[in-house]
């Protein structure tokens, strides 16, 4: 189940949000003040916040900042009140996924939600991948990443050997050992595990 | 027997020639003062037959007098330069000359005169010995009054004497005699004053035609004792003469006016002075008095019985009456009785000595309320009791009412900005009503979700509904507050555009001086009326100058110019444009201006011009603004006209 962190000093609105949301199958938790979130933040697993940055004491776009301080990348979906436009152009700005004008559709808001949950975990997966191919990119030879070079720009073995100034033989053993360390079936597998991993020669 | 001359002040040389060439029988005998003459006469010894009164003698006339006084029978002889042979003529042909043998001798050479003196001798030669006969019979006669010269000596030595002048004038106002007080008051010697027109001695056309006149008077004989002051100039000093005149006698056939001179000139100049100071305490009452009269307050003095002493001209406008009517009045009579009942307190008062200072309103008849302010102040005599007390009146009416009708204004303004700050509200409401409205959206999509997933119970639904009630009842309240807010209908009248762009400026006056700025109107005239809410509109026109001189904070003083101008807008309409002379307004800032929250001042919420547009929206006009050429911003607002149907 996703979790949803509501931060809003307006409990009608905390709570019809938190029984809209579990009537969606999300796990909810209400914070009343800013403050009382950001200690709390760090011991709750991740998930979305619905930020009210019309709020008493902290205003919401010092929270979006002190989240970006401390690092912390959650989803942030705004709710503003009538005609704060400004303000929520701020939040955008400062890494918010989004806002709701208040009073805002139900429907709408848990749709986005829903899509900045998936977005979230979309790139979540991409972290995964991109460490683990930087992980075992780590692994290489020097010489096995010259080679490796040679095959992201489509050279023939011939022609890598040639720039290397070494045998066609080596550099085809060179190339078997390539594949075994990224675990690659195929010279494509090898290719996508270059580019995840950002590889720094890549160069297209 | 021969005849005896006696020679007066005639000169050594007429004397020689006379002695060496007149007959043998002429006793001749000289004397340069008349007294020596006069001993002789008064003593009877050595009298001569005849007498010449010589060109030194200053006053032959009076000396011939005296002569003839003491001795009336000599014949004299006045010897005159060419011109004075006529005026000494006639003037010894009056008393005391009468029946005497006075002659005047025009003198030219010695010759010519010892023919005549000769002639003359030779004739009292004669008239001697015809008198000798009869001069034992006449010694006779004197010797019985002896004590007539003396007498006749004393009078005149006392008409010398006393600072009178007195002359007699014949009937044309020419002097025939006068005293020596006479001549030393007029500042000539006999010789150049007898014959002489007394009224021509004095150089003022006024008072010589008032001698004429006197003497002319006095010749009539109607009036007796009159007597006038003039003023004779000699020797650049001024003296002043009293003259009477009075009709002497009638002995001879002209009649001879006695003139008596007295010197009134300490008399003249005390008087001159008395007046004059007289003449400057009238001018500075009269000052005073003017200074009074134009005072626009009422003040008068008030006497211990409660009457009027004084007053000046504004308290008499006031209550309608003169002067003379209002003067020992009683308060009650003048102020009438009711008024004077609300007063009268402050009048104990101030008759028991205090100063005092009141704003009252009093009900005069005929005039009203009226509200007025008044001070009393005490007036104490000399030991201490109050004998009256002045009091100073104001009437504070109209500034009264103008200080009410301003309070009212500001009031009023009050409650506009009121409604106007309901536009500045508007966001916090609105954000305030959505909370609710967030609310019960959030609830009632939940429940719905929830009912359609079967996945709920009586007991979660009611209680979100009871949350929708909840919310939905905040949000009434919240409506219900704004309602409160504008409870003032806002109604809107007739109104001139021009004068009530006047009164708004009247209104900011305070403000306007400390920006040392004058605004510049520039009103069509007879433009037509329009039907607006006259706060409202008023408050356009204050937000507009508002913005105007804060566009021209940062301009130099002496280039910040306002203007403000109306005029005719398509026919039947009104347009009013308010100019500044600021910075001017960018192509952009132009496009954003009337947005809401859109503000390039630091405290400003934004909303001034967006609820300026509303205003002017909600009559039917246009708000526009556009950059002057050059420099400076115009905002430009057109309210629809009354139509004349």
């Amino acid at each position: 189940m996703d979790n949803v962190y509501i931060v809003d000093d307006e409990e009608a609105v905390r709570d019809s949000l938190s029984m809209l949301l579990k009537s969606e199958d999300f796990n909810t938790e209400q914070f009343s003040n800013p403050t009382d979130f950001l200690k709390a933040i760090d011991d709750l697993p991740e998930g979305l916040i619905i930020l009210d940055l019309w709020m008493p004491g902290m205003s919401g776009l010092d929270v979006i900042e002190e989240l970006n301080r401390r690092a912390i990348s959650c989803p942030i979906i705004c709710i503003t009140g009538h005609g704060d436009v400004t303000t929520a152009v701020e939040a955008i700005k400062l890494g918010a996924s989004d806002f709701f004008e208040k009073p805002f559709e139900s429907t709408q808001l848990i749709e986005r939600i829903k899509i900045c949950l998936q977005e979230q975990k979309n790139q979540r997966q991409l972290d995964v991948y991109t460490s683990r191919a930087k992980e075992i990119m780590a692994k290489l030879t020097p010489r096995e990443c010259e080679v490796l070079q040679g095959l992201v720009e489509g050279l023939r073995n011939k022609q890598i050997a040639y720039n290397m100034g070494i045998s066609i033989r080596t550099v085809e053993l060179h190339r078997v050992h390539v594949m075994d360390k990224l675990e690659a079936k195929s010279l494509s597998d090898v290719l996508k595990i270059a580019i995840a991993a950002d590889y720094e020669n890549i160069k297209l | 027997m021969s005849s005896r001359i006696s020679l007066l002040a005639t000169g050594e040389v007429l004397l020689k020639y006379l002695n060496s060439n007149l007959s043998a029988g002429v006793f001749l005998e000289h004397n340069e003062q008349p007294e020596n003459l006069y001993c002789h006469l008064e003593e009877d010894f050595g009298t001569p037959d005849i007498v010449v009164l010589g060109l030194n003698v200053q006053d032959p006339i009076r000396t011939a007098e005296h002569i003839l006084v003491l001795k009336r029978d000599i014949k004299i002889i006045i010897l005159c330069k060419d011109n004075q042979q006529n005026t000494l003529q006639k003037a010894v042909q009056f008393s005391p000359f009468l029946n005497s043998d006075v002659i005047s001798f025009e003198f030219t050479s010695n010759a010519l005169f010892k023919t005549k003196l000769q002639e003359l001798a030779d004739t009292a030669e004669k008239q001697r010995s015809y008198k000798s006969a009869i001069a034992v019979v006449e010694k006779e006669r004197t010797s019985i009054e002896p004590t007539r010269p003396l007498v006749a000596n004393y009078l005149d030595n006392l008409l010398d004497l006393i600072p009178i002048g007195i002359l007699n004038l014949d009937s044309h106002g020419r002097i025939l005699n006068l005293n020596r007080s006479a001549q030393d008051l007029l500042g000539l010697s006999e010789r150049d004053l007898v014959n002489a027109e007394l009224h021509s001695l004095f150089s003022g056309k006024a008072d010589s035609k008032e001698i004429q006149a006197l003497t002319k008077t006095a010749l009539s004989g109607e009036e007796k004792n009159k007597s006038i002051v003039v003023c004779l100039h000699s020797l650049e000093v001024k003296s002043y003469l009293e003259i009477s005149v009075s009709l002497l006698t009638f002995s001879t056939s002209e009649p001879v006016l006695t003139t008596i001179l007295q010197e009134v000139t300490d008399r003249v100049l005390e008087e001159e002075k008395r007046k004059s100071a007289e003449k400057a305490l009238q001018a500075s009452e009269q000052q005073l008095r003017l200074v009074i009269d134009a005072i626009p307050e009422l003040i008068a003095y008030v006497d211990a019985n409660l009457a009027y002493q004084f007053n000046n001209k504004a308290f008499e406008k006031w209550f309608g009456f003169s002067r003379n009517d209002i003067k020992g009045k009683k308060m009650w009579q003048v102020i009438g009785e009711k008024p004077y009942s609300v007063i009268k307190p402050y009048v104990r008062q101030v008759m028991s000595g205090q100063n005092i200072t009141f704003e009252e309103i009093l009900s005069y008849p005929y005039r009203g309320d009226v509200y007025i302010r008044s001070s009393y102040i005490p007036n104490f005599s000399e030991d201490g009791a109050v004998t009256g007390f002045f009091l100073l009146t104001t009437d504070i009416t109209q500034s009264k009412s103008e200080e009410e009708s301003k309070l009212k204004h500001m009031l009023e303004a009050a409650h506009a900005s009121r409604i106007i700050t309901i536009g500045e509200m508007s966001t916090q409401l609105a954000h305030e009503i959505s909370q609710p409205l967030a609310s019960i959206e959030a609830y009632s999509s939940a429940c719905i979700r929830l009912i359609e997933k079967e996945r709920t119970n009586i007991s979660e639904l009611h209680s979100a509904f009871e949350n929708i009630s909840n919310q939905a009842i905040r949000a009434q309240e919240i409506m219900h507050e704004l309602r409160n807010f504008v409870k003032k209908d806002t109604s809107r009248k007739k109104l001139e555009i021009n004068t009530l762009i006047q009164s708004t400026l009247k209104f900011l006056q305070i403000e306007l001086r400390d920006y040392e700025l004058n605004i510049e109107l520039d009103l069509a005239e007879s433009l037509p009326q329009v039907r607006a809410d006259r706060i409202l509109i008023e408050q356009v026109i204050i937000n507009l100058i508002k913005n105007a001189l804060e566009a021209m904070q940062e301009t130099d003083k002496s280039k910040r110019h306002l203007t403000l101008q109306t005029k005719l807008c398509h026919d039947s309409g009104v347009e009013v444009l308010v100019c500044d002379t600021g910075p001017g307004l960018q192509e952009y800032e132009i496009e954003k201006i009337f947005e809401p929250f859109y503000t390039t001042k630091p405290e400003g919420m934004g909303m001034g011009l967006a609820i300026i547009r509303s205003i002017i929206d909600s009559h039917g006009g246009e708000l526009q603004v556009h950059s002057n050429d050059g420099n400076g911003t115009t905002f430009k607002f057109t309210l629809p006209g009354i139509s004349n149907d």
